[in-house]
């Protein structure tokens, strides 16, 4: 299998977490110390052998090293973050994450909603700020 | 007759045009510290006499129609949406901005949050009291006022971006990076229907929280407070 990052994404390094944006579902992610190491191995795309090597020997035996980090990936791409050749699906990993402290793992995820202040104070006129006001 | 200016809203420059003397009146009382006499890069042309849906644009995206079922809100609302589309790179916060000299500083909140009462707590300082421009400069950002709700020009280094929240006491405290940009992606104005000026905006933010010191502001409403904000990071 090898996993190529969605290149509708901008990632950034913050304060330790790493912090992506899927700009075509206008989502923001955080993921996790273990999940940025990941997140950064996967500059040009790699091999799940590649992933795992990447995951701290804290995390446990291969098998459970294997089983987080397809559980990760999983996330990553149910979210759209990655693509996967093979398709990776959800329910082939089950996530041992809860048990495993240092597993890789997406921490937050928000919407970004569109806004402009003078929408707030006139919810009358909103659909300015709801749709796109330039190509009408 | 027809009546025009010109508004600079943080480096858009946008030529309102109205025959209707009451909307020209209004509009210059509205904007009028924010005159330029610079060329407008986009028209927004009151169209009174004309039915349609209150706002169109052309097909170029540089003029905006608004017909006769437009009310004054929408002048105010296409215009605030107007702003974070076209200045770039650049981020319109949803806060406050205050002044000290050679200094500014952001306040951001959801409504209620506290920023009016700030810039009423401290008239002397407050630049703008609702939507303000961050821009990257060479080595940093400075901050510009935007004509949102009661506001005079403005633009000085910023220092300090501060997240409001009410409280019987003032309270400053520190956000860390990560925390910061989690917390002000909320008060930011996405562009949301163009993908690189959403990047655009993505990558300021990035960049603010890492080079600019970022707190939660717990105040109680009394002016000391600015001696909270303008206390130099320890």
């Amino acid at each position: 299998m090898r996993v190529q990052r969605n290149p509708e994404l901008a990632w950034r390094e913050v304060g330790g977490e790493t912090i992506l944006i899927h700009l075509g579902r206008k989502m923001m992610f955080g993921l996790n110390a273990a999940g940025g190491r990941l997140w950064a191995a996967l500059e040009g795309g790699a091999t799940l052998e590649e992933l795992e090597s990447a995951v701290p020997a804290e995390v446990g035996t291969e098998e459970l090293v294997r089983a987080t980090v397809r559980a990760f990936l999983a996330d990553l791409a149910a979210e759209g973050l990655i693509v996967a050749e093979p398709p990776l699906q959800h329910d082939e990993a089950p996530d041992p994450g809860a048990e495993v402290p240092h597993a890789p793992r997406i921490v937050w995820r928000d919407e970004i909603r569109r806004f402009a202040g003078a929408c707030a104070k006139y919810p009358a006129v909103s659909q300015i700020c709801d749709q796109n006001p330039f190509n009408s | 007759m027809i009546r025009s200016f010109c508004i600079d809203l943080g480096g858009a420059v946008v030529e309102l045009r109205t025959p209707d003397s009451r909307w020209s009146d209004r509009a210059y009382e509205r904007f009028g510290a924010f005159l330029t006499t610079a060329p407008p890069a986009v028209l927004v042309e009151h169209r009174p006499g004309i039915d349609g849906p209150p706002v169109t644009s052309s097909p170029s995206g540089t003029a905006f129609f608004l017909h006769g079922s437009a009310r004054w809100e929408h002048l105010d609302a296409l215009l605030s949406t107007l702003v974070p589309e076209r200045v770039a790179p650049s981020l319109v916060a949803h806060g406050a901005l205050l002044a000290d000299e050679g200094r500014t500083f952001l306040c951001c909140g959801r409504s209620g949050a506290g920023k009016s009462t700030l810039a009423q707590l401290l008239p002397e300082r407050a630049l703008c009291d609702e939507l303000a421009l961050v821009r990257p400069t060479g080595d940093g950002f400075h901050g510009v006022s935007l004509p949102y709700w009661a506001a005079r020009p403005g633009s000085a280094p910023l220092a300090g971006v501060f997240v409001l929240e009410h409280a019987p006491e003032h309270l400053r405290t520190r956000i860390p990076a990560a925390g910061a940009l989690r917390e002000l992606r909320r008060h930011v104005c996405w562009p949301t229907e163009h993908l690189d000026a959403m990047g655009q905006v993505f990558e300021t933010l990035t960049r603010l929280v890492q080079e600019v010191p970022v707190w939660r502001l717990s105040f109680a409403r009394d002016p000391l407070v600015w001696d909270l904000i303008r206390k130099p990071v320890a």
